[in-house]
């Protein structure tokens, strides 16, 4: 699922295995959204789009090797 | 052991002294430039929306500071042999950019003398400047040397040279002034040099270019990379490893610096992490993965990631590497220089240029260079791939997946931003004292350059409103 926990709100985001859509777990509610933020379907109606765009966005294979940051 | 003082993880008030207490526990000595204290004064600013929306103010750009000011046009890397040829767009304008020489690189504006046709229309290599409407020809040194027709003209050769700009080159950079009276380049750029002293930028080569045009005004497009305030809300998946309320901003004449500390938490996130989740937070590991990166039970990611970065530098620097500090080594140095281009320091491997698109305040040219360094022979420089609208930065694996990622959080705000600034019923963007200090420097630049009135007839300036 990759999931990744928000560091504020604590949701889990991660793709939905059905949809690949991202889906935010949220104190016992699921939501389902784009890779934009948008709503789709569910009960979790609060969304950081930004964290929809990092997970639920193409993820190329890091270039982030142990021994040298690009950022 | 050589354990970082977890006290740094207490919430600054004061960067400056938060950044000495993290120099305090480095584990090497921190050069002293880095340590220096030049926050920008005054409060909290606001600047009219046209500054970024309105092509009357594009236009004043144009005439006040493109065709005024120096620019970075190319890499010199980009035209290494003689009659090598860059063409540089600004707005509307296109200059030759063309190495005349081994040491000698000049400008010129890229329009043929005769009927205004481009001379040249891409890069490449030219042992002559000949327009292909009517073939009248320059050589590199931009003096005419073909007339067709000569007999049906009567021309001076002398004032048929073709007009330049002044060229200037700093840390592999070439940059350009078309005002031919401005001051050179070194006086312009001041004292930069120190903050590169130990990283030299000429020292790298484009191991990647991607450019795109983004749909935001140039400044808009650039201001998200001037300040870390926006990485709560744009790049949270930092926040468990990234300080970014407590980064050290300094203003100096015309560049600015921004020293981000690493493998501190965030005052945002709302645990504490322990040094393997930072170090995980900082390599996007999920929930579900194992570590790429083990931080060892008697280091710090700060450490552990400053040792793993000395062992990738050392194959460049040798034993310098392990001089370099441990904030060299992990923290962010985000350097701009005014205008519009950002070569970040350390060991850091990007640079950033932010351009008007032709004359669409609404959209921007984005450039981003991966300057690497290498060892020996200076490997070619890579070309520029140029992403279209249908296409995110990911799609440029040169730059790196994950720094592609980042970006596409900031342009993922940008189309919003400009249409947002439109929607405007305020008309005016407010710039806070502290964390965006560097963007109110900027603007405070141009206000010098472009809003040359005085008070009463500016068209659109900087004012004061703490507390509007």
């Amino acid at each position: 699922m990759k999931e990744l926990r928000h560091p504020i709100t604590r949701a889990l985001y991660g793709i939905d295995p059905e949809t690949g859509l991202v889906r935010i777990q949220d104190r016992g509610r699921v939501g389902i959204y784009s890779a934009k933020g948008e709503w789709r379907s569910g009960d979790v109606l609060d969304v950081d789009p930004e964290m929809c765009v990092w997970v639920g966005g193409p993820q190329p294979s890091a270039q982030y090797t142990k021994t040298f940051k690009t950022v | 052991m050589n354990k970082v003082d977890r006290s740094l993880h207490v919430p600054a008030v004061d960067p400056d002294a938060f950044y000495e207490r993290v120099c305090k526990a480095d584990s090497r000595p921190v050069p002293e430039v880095l340590r220096e204290s030049h926050p920008f004064p005054g409060g909290q600013v606001t600047v009219p929306v046209e500054r970024y929306t309105s092509r009357e103010y594009h236009n004043l750009e144009v005439e006040r500071l493109w065709k005024k000011c120096w620019q970075m046009a190319c890499r010199e890397e980009e035209i290494p042999q003689i009659g090598d040829t860059h063409v540089y767009e600004i707005a509307s304008m296109k200059f030759i950019i063309v190495r005349t020489s081994p040491t000698k690189i000049k400008a010129y504006a890229n329009s043929c003398l005769h009927r205004g046709r481009q001379l040249v229309d891409c890069d490449g290599r030219y042992g002559e400047l000949r327009c292909p409407f009517h073939g009248f020809g320059w050589d590199l040194e931009g003096r005419l040397a073909k007339i067709p027709g000569a007999w049906d003209f009567e021309i001076d050769p002398e004032t048929w040279r073709l007009p330049e700009a002044q060229v200037g080159t700093w840390g592999g950079f070439v940059f350009i002034n078309p005002d031919l009276k401005a001051a050179p380049l070194g006086d312009f750029l001041g004292d930069i040099d120190k903050h590169y002293a130990r990283y030299p930028l000429q020292d790298r080569y484009i191991s990647g270019h991607a450019a795109k045009v983004v749909p935001t005004n140039w400044k808009a497009a650039q201001e998200a990379f001037m300040e870390a305030f926006h990485v709560q809300g744009t790049h949270p998946q930092l926040l468990p490893q990234s300080a970014n309320t407590d980064y050290k901003y300094d203003c100096y004449g015309n560049y600015a610096r921004a020293i981000g500390v690493n493998f501190i938490p965030s005052i945002w996130a709302s645990e504490n992490p322990n040094e393997q989740q930072m170090m995980d937070a900082a390599m996007d590991v999920r929930l579900d993965e194992k570590p790429t990166v083990i931080v060892p039970d008697e280091k710090t990611a700060r450490l552990q990631t400053a040792h793993l970065a000395r062992q990738a530098v050392s194959q460049f620097i040798g034993d310098a590497a392990d001089k370099m500090s441990d904030t060299e080594m992990v923290d962010s140095f985000f350097m701009n220089i005014f205008p519009n281009i950002h070569p970040w320091a350390a060991y850091s491997r990007i640079t950033f240029r932010f351009r008007p698109y032709k004359d669409d305040p609404d959209r921007s040219i984005q450039d981003v260079y991966i300057l690497s360094p290498f060892k020996g022979e200076r490997p070619p420089a890579a070309k520029v791939r140029w992403l279209s609208d249908d296409e995110d930065w990911t799609q440029a694996p040169e730059i790196g997946g994950y720094l592609a990622r980042i970006i596409n959080q900031d342009l993922f705000n940008m189309q919003p931003g400009q249409d947002g600034m439109k929607s405007s019923v305020r008309g005016y963007l407010t710039f806070s004292r502290y964390q965006e200090s560097k963007i109110r420097h900027f603007h405070s630049l141009m206000d010098k350059w472009v809003d040359q009135s005085g008070p009463s007839e500016r068209p659109s300036g900087i004012s004061n409103t703490a507390g509007r």
